[in-house]
């Protein structure tokens, strides 16, 4: 390993004991008991907790014993897989998370691939013309503007209300016996107006992101040398400018790759979707500690490692970062 | 150019997403059609946990899942208490020991009898693993007299046995439960069998998706209602409008948007729910019970139902200031007119207490000569009789200012006593009055809620939790009433009523259920005797 | 050293830039009209609920009868001000500890870059989230959050910038005579970073706008102020709304204002980036 990837595997790790640390602690210091949640609020039920119910309940959930060794739990439970049980879900976190993640990787994944895709394409054509750039300027950060769950709200309303095309909320049609293609149709359909709203946010940032690194490529003397060797426009276009004007790109994406898992939750919440975004939104309302934890952690791992692989793929292809 | 191939890639990506809508569309719901000829029941869903008693959540949805799959001892229809899983039951002179005497032939949803060794068990095992929504409380021992017959022995005489606990706690069966050591983490969708008529058939958490299927070795019989399907919906009243689900809960502003249709009838009820003005009484002036009193007689309990949500609070009835709901049975009548709209009787009861108006600005000054002003603290959803409030209040020369926040801070603050006023709400009021919030005064219970502070309200409060004999409970909760109204920590504003809309092809024999709802006294439609009965033919 | 009078005429030549300029300019009248006066006053029940816009209510009623143009007034306010204190807060923050970091490259410098890049790297939206619930819902914590998580960005090129004007000839002839970093820092590097400062800042400014609406939206925010992000969570928690006409007077007005407030913030922070490149390709 390279001098360089092993300062960054330094730094990832302390962010991951910072974020361990953090996530133990945070939680706690927040006002409010999980077990009072538990059954509180307007126009509830009025559970009366006797206090031997709740001294055994204290108990069962570790919560009365003192605060280092919640923490020396934790991180055991941390070593071992462990992550708790569920205050408010009544489920281990475990399984909860597992099941929840992989419906948040669907929606990031599906919306920045297809928003790279558009943004590839469209950006190597516009940035042939360099005249009239406000034009493509302005739209562009308009729609970069909108906050994600407001273009999602909209669409919500449009889409999902006045012209019932798309389901409003959840992943699946619940009880719906469709399989194989029919079922992969069914979760498209599902997931179709997130993703849509989710690459509509991020279409634009990559698409001026392209733009420009073909913009400064295409002034590089070799593509010049290459036009006046009077090769056709595409092959210029494709092989010579934009595999080098990608670079910047991979670490683009990379980052949003990053960050957008956590930047679904809106969205998540939004159209009810089943992602870890709403398990966490859902597991601060109720304060449902263990839980919590584990929402947060799925997400630094996930960053850490996507940023970390970033940083390996942007180095194996460029040979110049090694010399950093 | 740019433009447009940005616009084309919108318009493809629609069309493919149409395209798979269209295809959606065609198969879409599949179960519907078939819905009315299976005796099929589609209803709102939403995560309420694996139904089991370990992992349900202890809210009202949660136990209705629950009650579906497991039985209690006894259970509720329209008039009252009926028997259920037990036949029959006695209880000793000294209220200290109840013999259950089991249905024969109840069976387990695997086919094992249920016995009286699986109540002794659920009891014991509860004891051991316990659940906040059962409190075992006042239950000493449960014996096993024979096969069909199981004893409890009490700590001491527990009025409100038969629905607080006979009545709520489900009887689990031992062979599933006995070698299970955590509960809570190994209660999987598997091991939710009970006696009740449903098994369950799908559970989806992510989604909060539940499928039931009658059980035809039901001690009653097939039920007739044969699959019970949770769906999830993102608005419930357009999911009803839309038919994905056969019954749904209306706000009454939206009730005209079902009236006079021909395929949809309305069942309603008391909520039992009662929207109350809560005075500070640690904090000047609200520590002055004339003050209290003054205030009840210048807030205009039937003005604010007529005005302050036109339309919303059909049917809604006024605060009583003994706290029950004049739809609860224990409810004191005399009480309901003793405060009436009387603002010079207000003004004269303020000016007893130092605070009347001398510098003739319209705000009144307090003992020490400072005008008087209080913030007046809600949730955004109570605003328009915050509102309301503050104008009556405003005729006696106490500027009232609302403001609103979110139900976690508005009770923080209650309970923290930052607060000269607040509106707040309290549930399951048509439970046994000895266990309601705010009214039953348990000392040893006393936590969240306001209750007079005086010492006879809480002997009474023990005395009814106790006492055997009903007359005399009902004359004990008549003077704790009186008590309550007369003393005022917390003027009641309005009960407002419930409204449950329903496919009536799909079934039509919704009732609500006595003594305040389901188990407990959850207000809510879903009784499972309305699915065992059916439609009625 | 920047000529200021020259990215003024350049960020108002261009197009994005006037657009931003004035639109944030507009806003800002905005968010002002409302300390003094709003039709009604925010949170009253000021008539029948759901009212479509007409004389009364030139954008109707809400659910609960409150005049949603005096809403949307108010949520100017409230964004513009999240807004103001984020951009001015982290940036100041930001460049104080990137230039720190950029004039002590050694030690200090590693430090605090190790800081950023952690700070960087935990998740922010779940981070605010968390934050915003632990501190209590509140205005001012809110906007505390947003500034502890986006001064380290600004940290980042406000040292990367100090790295490379340290080693100008300028800056080390005043470093040789004895200024030290203050004086380097006041002297110098404020006035050479200003510009881009105030570039960053407006980007800051959308990013807060965005965060403090979405965090509104979830129901996290402050809930005693009528906020953009608040009016629509309440247009969508309202039983029914998308199916009646109400929505497109209760939800489209907050989404509209959130959305053309970030387009003009970061239209202006496109518009000084774009005129100091142009400055300095000159």
């Amino acid at each position: 390993m390279s001098r360089h990837l092993q300062r960054r595997a330094a730094t990832y790790l302390l962010v991951f004991l910072v974020a361990v640390s953090l996530n133990f602690l945070l939680p706690r210091a927040i006002p409010g008991n999980p077990l009072e949640e538990l059954s509180s609020g307007l126009g509830n039920l009025p559970i009366q907790l006797d206090p031997e119910t709740l001294k055994a309940l204290q108990s069962y959930y570790g919560l009365d014993r003192p605060l280092l060794e919640q923490f020396r739990r934790y991180l055991e439970g941390l070593v071992t897989g462990q992550l708790g049980y569920s205050i408010s879900y009544r489920a281990p976190v475990n399984s909860l998370l597992l099941q929840r993640f992989p419906w948040t990787l669907l929606l990031t994944l599906s919306s920045l691939v297809l928003s790279f895709c558009a943004a590839v394409l469209l950006g190597t054509r516009s940035a042939k013309r360099r005249n009239g750039e406000w034009r493509v300027l302005l739209p562009a950060v308009f729609f970069e503007s909108v906050p994600s769950f407001v273009l999602g709200s909209l669409l919500l309303v449009l889409l999902g209300v006045k012209l019932p095309l798309f389901p409003l909320s959840g992943a699946y049609s619940a009880f719906s016996d469709a399989e194989g293609v029919w079922q992969v149709l069914d979760i498209a359909h599902h997931a179709a107006l997130p993703v849509l709203v989710l690459s509509t946010s991020s279409f634009f940032s990559a698409y001026l992101v392209v733009r420009s690194s073909v913009l400064l490529v295409s002034q590089e003397p070799y593509v010049l040398m290459a036009a006046l060797k009077g090769l056709p426009e595409p092959i210029i276009r494709y092989r010579y400018v934009l595999r080098t004007a990608l670079l910047p790109l991979i670490t683009f994406f990379g980052v949003r790759l990053a960050y957008s898992a956590g930047g679904a939750i809106l969205i998540e919440v939004l159209f009810a979707y089943p992602g870890v975004g709403r398990l966490i939104y859902e597991a601060v309302l109720s304060h449902d500690y263990p839980l919590l934890q584990g929402a947060f952690l799925v997400f630094t791992v996930w960053i850490i490692a996507v940023n970390f692989l970033t940083d390996c793929l942007y180095m194996s292809l460029d040979p110049r970062v090694k010399e950093v | 150019m740019t433009h447009r191939s940005g616009i084309v890639f919108l318009i493809w990506l629609l069309a493919v997403c149409a395209c798979s809508g269209d295809d959606k569309a065609s198969t879409g719901d599949p179960s519907k059609p078939a819905a009315q000829a299976s005796r099929e029941l589609h209803l709102a869903g939403g995560d309420w946990g694996v139904p089991t008693p370990f992992t349900f959540y202890p809210r009202g949805p949660g136990y209705i899942h629950l009650s579906l799959i497991y039985d209690t001892l006894v259970w509720k229809d329209a008039t009252g208490l009926i028997p259920w899983l037990a036949e029959r039951w006695q209880r000793s002179a000294d209220g200290l020991e109840w013999t259950f005497h089991l249905r024969p032939g109840a069976a387990w949803q695997d086919g094992k009898p249920v016995t009286a060794r699986d109540v002794c068990f659920t009891f014991d095992y509860l004891r051991k693993h316990p659940v906040e929504w059962f409190d075992l409380d006042a239950v000493a021992t449960v014996l096993e007299v024979d096969d069909d017959t199981a004893l409890f022995r009490l700590r001491r005489p527990y009025a409100p046995f038969l629905t607080q606990v006979a009545g709520n706690v489900p009887i689990i069966p031992q062979h599933i439960w006995q070698d299970v050591a955590d509960p809570r983490s190994s209660a999987t969708f598997e091991r939710a069998v009970g006696s009740g008529p449903y098994r369950l058939s799908h559970y989806d958490k992510a989604q909060g998706a539940y499928a039931y299927r009658a059980n035809t070795n039901f001690f009653l019989g097939p039920p007739r209602i044969e699959k019970i399907v949770f769906v999830p919906v993102g608005d419930p009243v357009a999911a009803l409008e839309r038919g994905l689900v056969d019954e749904g809960g209306v706000p009454a502003s939206l009730l005209a948007r079902f009236t006079n249709r021909e395929d949809f009838a309305m069942v309603s009820g008391p909520s039992y729910w009662v929207l109350t003005l809560r005075f500070n009484d640690e904090r000047y002036p609200f520590s002055r019970t004339g003050v209290r009193q003054a205030l009840a007689y210048a807030v205009e309990r039937d003005a604010l139902i007529r005005q302050a949500v036109p339309g919303g609070l059909q049917g809604a009835k006024p605060g009583n200031p003994g706290f029950l709901p004049p739809d609860s049975s224990w409810h004191d009548a005399a009480l309901q007119h003793l405060y009436p709209h009387d603002l010079a009787k207000a003004t004269a009861l303020l000016r007893e207490n130092g605070i009347e108006d001398r510098d003739g600005d319209q705000v009144c000054e307090g003992e020490d000569g400072a005008p008087l002003r209080f913030t007046l603290i809600t949730t955004p959803q109570y605003l328009r009789e915050a509102e309301a409030v503050k104008l009556m209040l405003e005729k006696i020369g106490l500027p009232v200012q609302p403001k609103a926040m979110d139900v976690k801070s508005l009770d923080a603050s209650v309970r923290e006593g930052r607060f000269d006023l607040a509106l707040t709400g309290h549930g399951g009021l048509g439970a046994d009055p000895s266990v309601i919030m705010g009214f039953g005064a348990v000392a040893r219970r006393a936590r969240n809620f306001a209750a007079p502070s005086i010492p006879e309200y809480t002997v009474l409060a023990e005395q009814l939790l106790t006492c055997p004999d009903l007359p005399q409970r009902m004359e004990l909760c008549r003077r704790m009433q009186r008590i309550y109204a007369q003393q005022l920590p917390t003027l009641p504003l309005y009960y407002p009523v419930w409204f449950s809309v329903y496919r009536s092809t799909v079934l039509d024999n919704w009732f609500y259920t006595a003594q305040g709802g389901v188990g407990i006294g959850i207000p809510s439609p879903y009784n499972k005797l309305v699915f065992i009965r059916g439609k009625r033919s | 050293m920047h000529n200021w009078k020259h990215v003024t005429t350049s960020l108002w030549s261009r197009s994005a830039g006037r657009v931003g300029l004035l639109g944030v300019m507009g806003l800002t009248v905005l968010a002002l009209t409302s300390l003094v006066w709003s039709p009604y006053p925010p949170e009253a029940v000021a008539g029948a609920s759901l009212m479509p816009p007409g004389l009364l209510h030139p954008l109707g009623t809400n659910g609960l009868g409150q005049d949603i143009f005096s809403q949307v007034l108010c949520g100017c306010r409230v964004s513009l001000l999240v807004a103001l204190t984020v951009s001015i807060g982290s940036s100041s923050c930001g460049f104080f500890i990137g230039a720190a970091a950029g004039y002590y490259p050694r030690r200090l410098g590693v430090f605090l870059m190790r800081l950023v890049d952690v700070l960087m790297a935990i998740p922010r939206l779940p981070m605010i989230i968390l934050l915003a619930v632990f501190l209590r819902p509140h205005l001012l914590n809110v906007t505390a959050v947003l500034i502890f998580l986006s001064w380290p960005g600004v940290a980042r090129t406000i040292r990367s910038q100090v790295l490379a004007l340290r080693e100008q000839d300028s800056i080390r002839f005043v470093r040789f005579c004895g200024g030290g970093f203050t004086y380097v820092l006041h002297r110098h590097l404020i006035r050479e970073l200003f510009p881009l400062l105030l570039a960053k800042s407006a980007m800051a400014a959308s990013y807060a706008i965005v965060a403090e609406a979405g965090l509104s939206f979830l129901g996290l925010g402050d809930p005693t102020l009528k906020s953009w992000g608040t009016m629509i969570r309440g247009a969508l928690d309202y039983p029914g709304l998308l199916w009646m006409p109400a929505w497109t007077w209760w939800l489209v007005p907050p989404a509209m204002m959130v959305s053309l407030a970030v387009f003009f913030c970061t239209l202006l922070g496109y518009g000084l980036d774009e005129a100091l490149r142009r400055q300095e390709g000159e």
